[in-house]
């Protein structure tokens, strides 16, 4: 099942500068989301080059250095929302999302020791949705369902 | 339903929780559980405590998917609730929940619009208390208005639905004080 990238964070958050930009790259992502011919059954990253510009600022610190960085910070948020795409609609989040395909190694094994909001960072770094409808809701199946996808990758 | 809150984890939560609603203090707010992740104030109000409901893709959403405030109304109603209006008093007959919504600017179609989104709904548990899942935070019980803020809004509307055995909630009616 794909997801829809646009339709899912409209709303200004907590954090709304950031919805603007993020919307007008996902525009981006629509249009080659609407020329797809199929699903690509291994993962790849169809916008690297640009994540790579956003990323030049950072180029000094590495990847996995730079993840555990935003991702504390991220957890450290005080998440008194009852709606995750406003706990997931910060710099921090956006900045592990800029991080690209290298991320989602990172993130699949941060779930593997706590589950947490990742579901649209991986959503949107790998434009698949493997968790199965009747999981959606709950954050343990729903964690387990990317964690098979990601070793049936060899991601982990 | 988390396990029950050891007092000085009580206390660092009803501080983290104030960060956020500053009118919630320890006259009028009770922490009753650990954090939780596992389900949300919406799956609470419901009865659900194995899952987390809301409007996005992916998450648990038993009607049309809408930030508005009017989806949220919609799966009160589909779960056997009438509205009540602003009628918020305590009816041992009824179980009510409270729905909050704000105003907010969303884009639509390039444009800004003001629409009406949901945001908390609040399960009643006697005449003076309401419990509360505050995002990932602690279960509460707390006074109607303990949690107006720019983050919830307040109490939009009152659904109610008669009390029946057979409609089983895992919260008790009421809760010590």
């Amino acid at each position: 099942v794909l997801c829809h990238p646009k339709a899912r964070k409209s709303l200004d958050g907590p954090q709304g500068q950031w919805i603007l930009p993020r919307l007008l790259f996902r525009e981006t992502k629509d249009i080659h989301y609407r020329n797809r011919k199929e699903i690509p059954g291994s993962f790849v990253d169809p916008f690297a080059s640009h994540r790579r510009t956003v990323n030049s600022a950072a180029k000094s610190e590495s990847v996995a250095s730079l993840f555990e960085r935003h991702a504390a910070a991220w957890k450290n948020w005080n998440r008194v929302s009852s709606i995750t795409s406003e706990i997931t609609s910060g710099p921090d989040y956006e900045s592990i999302i800029a991080l690209g395909a290298a991320a989602v190694p990172l993130i699949l094994r941060s779930m593997e020791h706590e589950p947490d909001y990742w579901f649209d960072a991986l959503m949107e770094l790998t434009w698949v949705d493997p968790v199965e409808p009747e999981h959606y809701g709950d954050i343990e199946q729903m964690t387990n369902d990317w964690l098979r996808w990601g070793r049936q990758h060899n991601l982990i | 339903m988390g396990t029950p809150a050891q007092p000085h984890i009580a206390e660092v939560g009803l501080l983290r929780l104030q960060r956020s609603f500053p009118n919630l203090n320890a006259g009028n707010c009770i922490i009753t559980s650990s954090p939780s992740r596992r389900y949300n104030c919406i799956a609470l109000a419901a009865g659900d405590l194995t899952k987390r409901w809301e409007h996005n893709p992916t998450w648990y959403w038993p009607g049309a998917r809408s930030p508005e405030f009017s989806s949220l109304v919609g799966i009160f109603l589909g779960l056997g609730y009438v509205s009540c209006g602003d009628d918020y008093s305590y009816d041992p007959a009824y179980q009510k929940v409270a729905l909050y919504s704000k105003s907010t600017d969303v884009l639509a179609a390039g444009l800004r619009v003001s629409v009406e989104v949901w945001t908390h709904a609040a399960f009643q548990m006697c005449s003076r208390y309401w419990k509360s899942k505050c995002g990932d935070c602690e279960d509460i019980c707390h006074e109607l208005h303990a949690l107006d803020s720019p983050i919830y809004g307040a109490p939009n509307l009152c659904v109610k639905r008669p009390k029946t055995p057979d409609r089983s909630h895992p919260l008790p009616d009421c809760i010590p004080i």
